[in-house]
């Protein structure tokens, strides 16, 4: 079936519609919140929570876009949340929502290659690494990030650009 | 008027990540500029050097389970509402008519009813329960 079947039949609460939708968009989301948080557990409650709230709003969802980028957007919205939720818990924190090498010293991301790139995404703030992540690994158009962050293009635009200058200056660092 | 290298680097970003098309302003901008033309290699690095595999997470089954068991708790939940206004209405209207027989001179034929069922349906009550044992006897036999 394809997608927009799917939503429809979602949409008339057929659970099999559903959980296929959730099924096939859940390693986009989860992929979306592990670099995002850096953190395994952290993106596997936010999974679960933009899942919840995508569960409970399905019926105002207008197929203008993708169901999956519809999903993302639910997901940065509960990513803004709670890293302002952790900033009023632990203000003395610069980059709460973004765990620690240590927290994740045995995680999955420590544990692979590509740790060292998890590493330098851990040090771009957290507003910026999104929009890198959201063109960099999953290729949305400025249009689509500005909708999903809710910001003008021209932002989008300049925090990309300071996201690659910051990479560039920290692989050139390790280079070193 | 000229342009900063700053503006030309954003505009091969755009280039790279195919927002717009490469320009002959560009094209020869970067021949001429060490600073814009490392940057337009280091675009291409990034390539490679920020690969982030996608894996699955081992907990997906449980939370999509979770999420699937949520659904039908939601919709359980929406069946109760559901039947409570149901039963309301149904009660409302009962209740109605019940009314309207009593103001329109029916009361005396209503209380025999009313009566008639409460004296008739506890004498029943035994007759049916025999019947239903005896129907699930029978049934218990066959299998």
């Amino acid at each position: 079936m394809k997608e927009d079947q799917l939503i429809k039949a979602a949409k008339k609460n057929d659970p099999k519609a559903l959980d296929q939708l959730f099924r096939d968009s859940y390693p986009i989301v989860y992929g979306y919140l592990i670099k995002t948080t850096l953190n395994e557990q952290t993106a596997r409650d936010l999974t679960q929570e933009t899942f919840l709230k995508a569960l409970n709003k399905i019926g105002s969802f207008n197929a203008k876009s993708k169901f999956s980028t519809w999903l993302i957007s639910i997901a940065t919205n509960l990513h803004k949340d709670e890293l302002r939720k952790r900033s009023r818990e632990r203000p003395e924190s610069a980059n709460p929502a973004v765990s620690s090498a240590s927290d994740v010293e045995k995680s999955v991301l420590e544990r692979e290659a590509f740790g060292k790139v998890s590493e330098i995404l851990r040090k771009l703030p957290d507003a910026k690494r999104r929009v890198f992540i959201l063109k960099h690994y999953y290729h949305y158009s400025y249009e689509e990030i500005s909708r999903i962050e809710n910001c003008p293009i021209g932002t989008v635009r300049s925090r990309l650009h300071d996201c690659i200058n910051k990479i560039r200056s920290e692989m050139g660092v390790e280079a070193q | 008027m000229n342009k900063s290298c700053e503006m030309y680097q954003m505009e091969l970003m755009d280039v790279h990540y195919g927002e717009s098309e490469m320009t002959e302003e560009l094209r020869s901008h970067l021949d001429g500029c060490e600073d814009c033309s490392r940057y337009w290699a280091g675009l291409g690095e990034l390539e490679t050097s920020m690969v982030f595999p996608e894996f699955e997470d081992p907990f997906k089954e449980i939370v999509l389970d979770k999420l699937m068991a949520e659904r039908e708790n939601k919709s359980g939940r929406k069946r109760n509402a559901l039947d409570f206004a149901a039963f309301i209405l149904l009660a409302g209207l009962f209740l109605g008519a019940c009314l309207a027989l009593v103001f329109s001179g029916h009361a005396v034929a209503l209380s025999k009813i009313y009566l008639s069922i409460f004296m008739v349906a506890p004498l029943m009550l035994p007759f049916l329960i025999k019947r239903q044992m005896t129907k699930g006897a029978h049934t218990n036999g066959r299998a």
